[in-house]
C-alpha cells in the first residue's frame, strides 16, 4: 500500500446560514460542519449555534432532516436528522466513506450543500418535503462522499429472495467483479447502505444472506 | 470517531492567521467554508526532539460583501428572539420551496462564493516526551481547530490549531 494514502487528510470547515436574513444585521452562521478526512474514511459533524429546543417546545414533533446535495442534482439526498442535545443545541454525526483515490491530482472536484430543514410534523416520510430549508451551507470535496463500502462475504450468496424474480435483486447490493485483489473464495459487494437511522439495515430486504439477516461490513 | 486509533496527540500552539486577498478578488463580506490541508514533506526522529518541516494549505470560499465594522457587535446578539423572528417569516412563505427562488438577495446561502487558497510552510521540533513515540511512529498533522473571519473586507484573521498525531498503523481503513 502507498504511503501516498495514508497523509491524504484534509479538515474543511463549513458554515450553515439562514436563506433568508434578518433585516439590519449583519449574517451570522446558524450552524457549522466540520468534515475531516482520513484516506478514505471521513467523518462530518455537523452543529447548529443557535438552540433548537425553542423551536421543539412549539413543535413537539419536529424533527431536522440534514440532507446532502451534490451541485450537478437536483434533489439532496437525506442523510439523518439532528439529535437535539439536552441544551437543545443540534448535532448531527455521520461517517462516510470518500470514494475516491486521495490523490489530489486524479480526483476531481465535487461541490456539495449541505442543508439542514425543518418538519413540523415527524411522520411524513424521511425524504419528503426536504425543501423547507431552515440553514444552508456549500463546499468543495475532492471526491465523493458516499456511505458506500465493499464487503466480502466467505462464499456466494443469492442476492434474491425466494420466488421472487432474478431482476428483483436488491440495487443496495451489487457484485464487484472481477474485484482488485482477488481473494479466494470471496466475493465482493458493493453495498449502498443509506445512514442507519431507524435500524432499517436488520431487515432481511436489505441482506443477500438468507440464514442470518444481518449485513457484516 | 474516525481519529480514534490514534496514538499520543500533541497539539501545537495556535498559529495566528492573517490572510490578504489578492487584488483582483472582491472584498468579503462572510466566510462561507474553508478547507485546511496540512502535509509533512519531511521528519526526523532525533534522540530529543522530532523535526518536522511540511506546510498547510488553506482554501478559503467567501461571499462578497462590504460588511460595516460597526455591525458587528450587533451581530453577536442574534439570540432566541431573533431566531425565532426569522423562522416565522419562513413560514409566512420565505422558506425556499424552490432552488433560488424566495431566496433574498441579502441572504449568504446560495450566492456566488470566491475561493482563495493561501499555502504556508512550518518547520517545527517536537520534544520526544510529548509524543512518547513508538517503534513505528509515523507523524501526520491533522487540524484541531480553525477560525476564520474577515477583518476590514481585504483581511482574513483567525486562528489555527495543528494537531501530530501518529498514524503508524490501519491509517489507511
Amino acid at each position: 500500500m502507498e504511503v501516498r494514502g495514508v497523509s491524504a487528510y484534509r479538515f474543511n470547515k463549513v458554515y450553515l446560514y439562514p436563506p433568508v436574513t434578518i433585516p439590519g444585521v449583519s449574517p451570522q452562521p446558524w450552524g457549522t460542519v466540520e468534515l475531516e478526512v482520513f484516506g478514505h474514511r471521513g467523518e462530518l459533524v455537523c452543529k447548529t449555534n443557535e438552540p433548537l429546543g425553542p423551536i421543539l417546545e412549539k413543535y413537539p414533533k419536529g424533527r431536522f432532516p440534514v440532507f446532502l446535495r451534490k451541485e450537478s442534482d437536483s434533489e439532496g439526498d437525506f442523510v439523518g436528522y439532528l439529535s437535539v442535545d439536552l441544551s437543545g443545541h443540534g448535532l448531527y454525526r455521520w461517517e462516510f466513506n470518500a470514494a475516491g483515490t486521495g490523490d489530489e491530482e486524479y480526483d476531481q472536484p465535487v461541490g456539495y450543500h449541505l442543508l439542514v430543514g425543518f418538519r413540523p410534523d415527524s411522520e411524513q416520510e424521511a425524504g419528503q418535503s426536504g425543501k423547507r430549508v431552515l440553514m444552508e451551507g456549500q463546499f468543495t470535496l475532492d471526491f465523493e462522499a458516499r456511505d458506500t463500502r465493499v464487503v466480502g462475504f466467505k462464499k456466494e450468496v443469492k442476492a434474491t429472495r425466494k420466488g421472487r424474480p432474478a431482476e428483483a435483486k436488491n440495487p443496495l447490493f451489487q457484485k464487484v467483479e472481477p474485484f482488485d485483489p482477488p481473494i479466494p473464495n470471496t466475493v465482493w459487494w458493493l453495498v449502498s447502505i443509506q445512514p442507519d437511522f431507524r435500524n432499517t439495515l436488520w431487515q432481511k430486504e436489505y441482506c443477500p444472506r438468507q440464514k442470518r439477516y444481518k449485513a457484516v461490513y | 470517531m474516525a481519529l480514534e486509533d490514534n496514538q499520543k496527540n500533541y497539539l501545537f500552539p495556535r498559529i495566528p492567521l492573517t490572510l490578504i486577498l489578492p487584488d483582483n478578488y472582491p472584498d468579503a463580506g462572510g466566510i462561507s467554508n474553508m478547507s485546511v490541508i496540512p502535509k509533512i514533506s519531511d521528519y526526523h526522529l532525533g534522540q530529543d526532539e522530532l523535526e518536522i518541516t511540511g506546510s498547510y494549505r488553506i482554501n478559503v470560499s467567501y461571499f462578497k460583501g462590504n460588511l460595516a465594522p460597526e455591525k458587528k457587535p450587533a451581530a453577536t446578539e442574534l439570540k432566541y428572539d431573533q431566531f425565532f423572528s426569522a423562522l416565522k417569516v419562513q413560514e409566512n412563505g420565505l422558506f425556499a420551496e424552490g432552488e433560488e427562488s424566495q431566496v433574498s438577495p441579502e441572504g449568504f446561502a446560495g450566492r456566488e462564493l470566491y475561493t482563495v487558497s493561501f499555502s504556508k510552510p512550518f518547520h517545527t521540533y517536537v520534544d520526544r516526551q510529548e509524543i512518547n513515540p513508538s517503534r513505528s511512529f509515523k507523524p501526520v498533522m491533522v487540524v484541531d481547530k480553525i477560525n476564520l473571519w474577515p477583518e476590514g473586507g481585504r483581511v482574513l484573521k483567525g486562528e489555527l490549531l495543528l494537531e501530530l498525531v501518529n498514524r503508524s498503523r490501519r491509517a489507511n481503513r
